[in-house]
């Protein structure tokens, strides 16, 4: 076990009078501490707080402090770590970058225009993921990540679960990344689960389809929404889509935030209220319902039949999503097919 | 105009052509044609190839495919 007290006492005795070029009265003024306190660090009798550390290498303006202090943490064990997990189910280190060791996989010249990354996410169905210190993200693609890929990301983050304590991912919905972060290996590893299906499970689509399609509910709720918005729930109720409404918020920022869910959707209640929808552990089908509120904040009442994946199950279904005061409310309707 | 590499999506394509069209056949194409000298370009936009037709009505070089002949569908054999 390193003790970093005596690594702060050397490091400071080094910039501080007579050795270095600063009084100990001098510091202690600078930084809001005594004399004394400046003092029991020197002499290694004290622990230093982080942040008298960092007040410290502000006030000598000497960045290498902190570094001097934590050397072992340097750049070789911090530094970035590039791996593919690839659809055969290995795990490959890719120490020039990403797209650098995809062109080499494929043949294609390191001069040849485009993100060679990206074209193995959609593409070839493999899992990115970059280490740095405790740190990881990961990127995938929303549709048809290998499963092999799959079980060998997922194996990995289970490995290096005690030591990653910042996860975040993106993934690529047609051409728009989503992305959320502070997640935990848990969370990401059901995420794979669920974006490597069996080949047999269809993917989640989603089609806009014109009002006066509608299913007969859903055109009661309509109806009362045209009358006054606010009666569009009492509506929903009247004709037992209650269970099936839900609140949205959505911002100029494309910001989309649940409400509140439906008291009968099947979905993890306590991840998606409150959250953004980004954050949702099936990015499909959350990248489409965003999609579909802020379509509703910009042009109105929408209709789409929706068909595919929500949270695993497979679900068939139109939503009608209207405003409502400030918020966005989506009923849905079951297709019984 | 895109880079024909960013553009291509085999993502909702069946296997095996999936990893075919991605592994074999789109590599090997573009790196036939980068060592000829050519890069592959793509727009989705087809006022800017009409342009492009209009700007290059009188170039010699300029084929233009009747695509709707059956040789020059995917499925035709030489």
């Amino acid at each position: 076990m390193v003790d970093f007290r005596d690594r702060v006492a050397a490091a400071l005795r080094a910039r501080i009078s007579p050795k270095g070029g600063v009084a100990i009265k001098k510091l202690a003024n600078g930084i809001g501490r005594s004399a004394e306190t400046i003092r029991l660090w020197l002499n290694g009798d004290t622990a230093i707080k982080v942040e008298d550390l960092a007040a410290v290498a502000r006030y000598l303006k000497d960045p290498t402090l902190v570094a001097e202090i934590f050397r072992d943490l340097d750049a070789a064990t911090v530094r970035k770590r590039f791996l593919w997990f690839t659809d055969r189910g290995f795990c490959n280190d890719a120490p020039a970058g990403h797209a650098e060791f995809v062109r080499r996989h494929l043949g294609l010249s390191p001069l040849l225009p485009g993100d060679g990354a990206v074209y193995a996410l959609r593409n070839l169905g493999w899992v990115e993921l970059t280490a740095s210190g405790t740190a990881a993200r990961l990127r995938y693609h929303a549709k048809g990540i290998k499963r092999g890929a799959a079980e060998a990301a997922r194996g990995w983050l289970l490995d290096h679960a005690d030591r990653i304590f910042s996860l975040s991912r993106a993934v690529l919905v047609g051409f728009e990344w989503v992305e959320a972060a502070e997640l935990s290996v848990a969370r990401i590893v059901a995420e794979l689960d669920l974006a490597a299906p069996p080949s047999a499970v269809p993917l989640c689509r989603s089609e806009r389809k014109p009002l006066d399609l509608l299913p007969s509910r859903l055109g009661e709720v309509l109806r009362a929404w045209r009358h006054a918005p606010d009666d569009a729930e009492a509506a929903a109720h009247a004709v037992r889509l209650g269970g099936r409404f839900s609140i949205f918020a959505a911002d100029d920022a494309g910001s989309v935030i649940c409400h509140r869910l439906g008291q009968i959707m099947r979905m993890p209640r306590r991840e998606c209220e409150g959250a953004n929808l980004l954050t949702w552990s099936d990015p499909p089908y959350a990248a489409e319902l965003r999609r579909a509120v802020l379509e509703a904040r910009e042009d109105g009442p929408t209709h789409r039949e929706v068909r595919g994946p929500i949270f695993g199950p497979p679900r068939h279904f139109n939503r009608l999503a209207l405003p409502v005061g400030d918020n966005i409310v989506t009923v849905t309707e079951l297709r019984r097919n | 105009m895109i880079p024909y590499l960013d553009d291509f999506d085999a993502s909702g394509e069946r296997e095996p052509h999936r990893s075919i069209l991605s592994t074999q056949v789109v590599p090997s194409i573009l790196a036939s044609l980068a060592n000829e000298g050519f890069e592959v370009l793509v727009s989705h936009d087809l006022a800017s190839k009409a342009e492009y037709n209009r700007l290059h009505a009188d170039d010699p070089l300029l084929t233009r495919l009747p695509l709707i002949e059956p040789q020059y569908q995917p499925t035709a054999t030489p």
